[in-house]
């Protein structure tokens, strides 16, 4: 009886205490200015939009790597630092932002400069600053875009008149004797943003020339930039940006209608199930995240592109590498055993909600800009799909075999030789709910055709250095994520290309291929993917173009050196009418699903409504 | 044998034992009873129906299926966790308090560091550094290393206690070793303790599992009690009205734990004969 008392005594203590704590909590904090509706930020005239930014906002400046840089600087945005082109990934159209695209060939990409783009302190956007960023790599090794020198020999200026009015027209012009890719200068101009080259240049000379210094200034207070959104605060919770009235575009672009929301608010959200509660409760206008069963949030108001399955435009391939230097892996009929042992309607149905087409053999999406190049008939007879008993004979026909257990489990698996076969394992990033039912389903379907694989799922730490360096047996990736002018090159591009190949082992990397397939200067060496990679870009005539990504696919289904899983959405794009409306979908296509710091659908922000 | 009377004279430990038997005998008994099938069997959630009771999960698996494999591997390293920090616990917990001195102060010491060290950032830190992930016997070690501590303070104190008793400095005249007087005259008095101990090192064993476990940073590749959790939060089934893809495990840790609980409750009363009714 004494016990009982006490417990209660110290529950009351601990209940108390606790309600204390929140009351002063409650009370304790400073009030930000309100309006009459007692927010900072009017919800009429404020976007909230989020799964751009997932860490602490770190720095704003857009000389840092593109990965380091906070929203809305970071990655490709554009809503304060604008690019030269913006790329409709619905109508694979160039569109004009801070230059208008001339022409395009395979010894130049010509573009005019708007005569009048401004900075926001009022200065003009020239050549200069073009050049700045276009050529920063051939001053700093350490560049963030370093890359773009590898494929432009110089750009070239020249005063041209456009309808009376005097205009710099840039020739960006395609190295020849080194990549000899113009297609990959059409995507480095819609995603390399242009910057202040009087600003940088300054604080260049205020840090002894030294790139590394002025990397890590944060650039957050009050930065120059020309795009229709300046950083107005931030905070580990969110990053609010403000319209910038004086923003040359209104008038340039937009026939002088300025954007519709005056703030843009990103929450910082730390993990995936917020979104969907917070779309659904309307304090979120739209969203990038993968949030499963997207159906059942209709009824709270949440939309996609696609009123119905798949819900959105398939656009990257999540995929499985393989380490083709490995025994069995090394073994083609053994990978495309691989490939017939997954069940890919499984996949669709399970992991990713039923949010991608039924997909075909091949690294080409049957459906898109890209579908022209598809072939049904290649797919048909060099492809592999779902079936069992065929990866079964497959792999018997190779003269592999499984051993079972007394209880009827796969128990391992031996070679030609007889020899045992180690477990091989499927690098996966752990808590990636979507990969991670990928990867198992794959696992169970292997393992049913008896091939002894097990899921490695390992912290986001030890996947991302495992990539490059080639240690995996099979790992997840989506290569070529983003939709760009030079797809599908560039996807087959990043698994078959043996450009830099090197070797697994000590520090040796690949950014590309990083299943070290087609190794140069062996007997196995097919020269065939190298020099189609390396044609395909200088390719205009289209007959030509689809027969080299016919060759090019057919090598890939028959070589398999990765497992195409499904056809996913570059970016999920969810949006909810509640606050502000006409986004754009399948009936109102205007802008490509993305959100509106992305590529051509930044317009949506000259588009939408308060909705009240 | 007198003790074991006074016990299940005790309904609050019949209680307990008869709620933790009967998940023992799930978790033994399950897979005969329950054809245990990791195969698809359903769509993606689907409710609780006649072909699989308690509704599917993510994968389409039948969650009977997969609560008595999470069960099993939730028991399994509760007890894994409970004999690691009982042992570790008890035998420094003892040695130190008998010994007393600086070897005491020593292992008082290594105790209290132990006891501020997050067993989370032990587990991120080295999952982080093994190339073959968390294996659940990883956890469960990992989960007793860290949460020894407590069992090695309070079993000090009572070995302290003991040092000064008339037996123990009559064995110590009569030539016996230190060993010898710990095992033969100090542990026997602790037996009953240590049990206590024990049955609170399993219980919390499990319930740390299935919090590290519901974070995300439990075993990969097995299904336990606290995976099943993870999977449901990552999934959004909460947010979709999917009750039945975790009301079950948290109502089956909740019993276990409760029933533990119960157990070392009334153990306490028996034991104790100032409890004792």
């Amino acid at each position: 009886m004494k016990k009982g008392k006490n417990v209660t005594v110290f529950l009351m203590g601990v209940l108390l205490s606790g309600l204390l704590a929140l009351q002063s909590c409650g009370g304790g904090k400073p009030k930000e200015p309100t309006d009459e509706s007692g927010s900072s930020f009017p919800r009429t005239k404020t976007l909230y939009l989020a799964g751009s930014q997932w860490g602490d906002p770190n720095t704003f400046n857009p000389l840092a790597e593109s990965w380091q840089a906070a929203w809305p600087v970071g990655d490709r945005f554009n809503l304060m630092y604008e690019p030269l082109l913006a790329y409709n990934s619905l109508d694979g159209k160039i569109e004009p932002v801070l230059g208008t695209l001339v022409s395009k060939d395979n010894d130049s990409i010509v573009v005019d400069l708007n005569p009048e783009a401004k900075w926001s302190d009022g200065t003009p956007v020239t050549s200069a600053d073009v050049k700045f960023i276009f050529e920063l790599g051939r001053r700093f090794k350490n560049a963030a875009t370093a890359f773009t020198v590898e494929f432009i020999t110089g750009i070239n200026v020249a005063k041209v008149d456009v309808n009376g009015v005097s205009v710099e027209r840039l020739s960006f012009i395609v190295d020849k004797k080194g990549r000899n890719n113009p297609l990959v200068i059409l995507d480095h101009l819609q995603a390399v943003r242009i910057v202040p080259a009087h600003v940088f240049e300054k604080l260049l000379s205020e840090n002894n020339n030294d790139l590394s210094a002025v990397q890590k200034l944060k650039i957050d207070d009050n930065p120059v930039v020309s795009g229709p959104y300046n950083l107005e605060t931030y905070s580990n919770e969110k990053i609010v940006v403000k319209r910038r009235d004086d923003y040359w575009g209104a008038k340039a672009i937009y026939g002088g209608k300025l954007p519709g929301p005056q703030y843009i608010i990103h929450p910082i959200f730390k993990s995936n199930d917020h979104f969907a509660i917070a779309l659904q409760k309307g304090n979120l206008d739209a969203s990038q995240t993968f949030i499963p069963r997207i159906w059942l949030k209709k009824k709270d108001g949440v939309s996609t592109w696609k009123a119905d399955a798949p819900y959105y435009v398939p656009g990257s391939i999540p995929m499985l590498l393989i380490n083709t230097t490995k025994a069995p892996l090394n073994d083609k009929n053994f990978r495309r055993a691989l490939a017939a042992a997954i069940n890919y309607a499984n996949i669709k149905e399970l992991a990713v909600s039923g949010y991608s087409p039924d997909i075909q053999p091949g690294l080409i999406m049957q459906s898109g800009i890209e579908g022209k190049y598809f072939s049904a008939d290649d797919a048909k007879t060099y492809g592999v799909t779902y079936n069992l008993e065929n990866a079964k004979k497959m792999l018997a026909d190779a003269g592999y075999r499984s051993v079972f257990k007394s209880d009827g489990s796969l128990d391992y698996m031996t070679d030609k030789a007889g020899n045992k076969l180690p477990t091989l394992s499927i690098k996966s990033p752990a808590g990636w709910s979507d990969w991670e039912a990928m990867v198992s389903i794959a696992v169970k379907g292997m393992r049913d055709a008896g091939i002894d694989v097990r899921e490695g799922f390992v912290d986001a730490g030890l996947y991302w250095p495992a990539l490059p360096s080639g240690d995996f047996d099979l790992i997840m990736h989506k290569p070529a994520a983003a939709v760009t002018p030079s797809l599908p090159w560039s996807r087959f591009e990043s698994i078959m290309s043996s450009r830099n190949w090197v070797p697994v082992g000590g520090d040796n990397k690949m950014n590309e291929n990083q299943g070290r397939y087609n190794q140069p200067g062996t007997k196995e060496y097919n020269k065939a993917v190298d020099s189609l990679l390396k044609v395909i870009p200088i390719l205009s005539d289209d007959a030509q173009l689809t027969e080299a990504y016919r060759q090019l696919n057919k090598i890939f289904m028959q070589d398999q050196p990765a497992l195409p899983l499904c056809h996913l959405a570059e970016q999920y794009y969810e949006f909810s009418n509640a606050n502000w409306k006409n986004w754009p979908d399948e009936t109102n296509p205007y802008a490509p699903p993305l959100l509106p710091w992305i590529g051509a659908s930044t317009k949506i922000l000259w588009q939408l409504q308060p909705a009240k | 044998m007198k003790i074991l009377k006074n016990l299940l004279k005790s309904p609050m430990f019949v209680t307990g034992l008869v709620l933790f038997l009967a998940t023992i005998i799930l978790a033994l008994i399950g897979p005969y009873v329950h054809t245990i099938t990791m195969e698809r069997v359903g769509p993606q959630y689907a409710p609780p129906a006649a072909q699989y009771l308690l509704g599917t999960d993510d994968l389409g698996r039948d969650y009977v299926s997969l609560l008595i494999r999470g069960l099993r591997s939730s028991l399994y390293v509760g007890f894994l966790a409970g004999i690691i920090a009982t042992t570790v616990g008890t035998l420094l917990g003892i040695y130190g308090g008998f010994k007393g001195g600086w070897i005491d102060d020593l292992i008082n010491m290594i105790t209290n560091l132990f006891i501020v060290i997050p067993s989370f950032v032990i587990l991120i830190l080295i999952s982080s550094s093994l190339k073959d992930g968390r294996s659940l016997t990883l956890i469960g070690l990992i989960i007793g290393m860290t949460t020894w501590t407590w069992s090695a303070r309070a079993v000090r104190a009572q070995s302290a206690a003991l040092k000064s008793k008339d037996h123990i400095s009559l064995a110590k005249i009569n030539g016996d070793g230190t060993l010898a007087v710990i095992v033969k005259h100090i542990l026997p008095y602790l037996a009953s303790y240590v049990f206590m101990v024990f049955i609170l090192q399993v219980a919390s064993g499990i319930l740390s599992e299935a919090a590290i476990s519901m974070i995300g940073l439990g075993p990969l590749d097995t299904v336990s009690l606290g995976t099943i959790l993870n999977q449901a939060k990552n999934n959004g089934a909460l947010g979709d009205g999917v009750w039945w893809a975790f009301i079950p495990s948290t109502v089956i840790i909740t019993v276990i734990v409760f029933a533990l609980y119960l157990i070392n409750t009334s153990a306490e009363g028996a034991f104790n004969p100032r409890l004792r009714k």
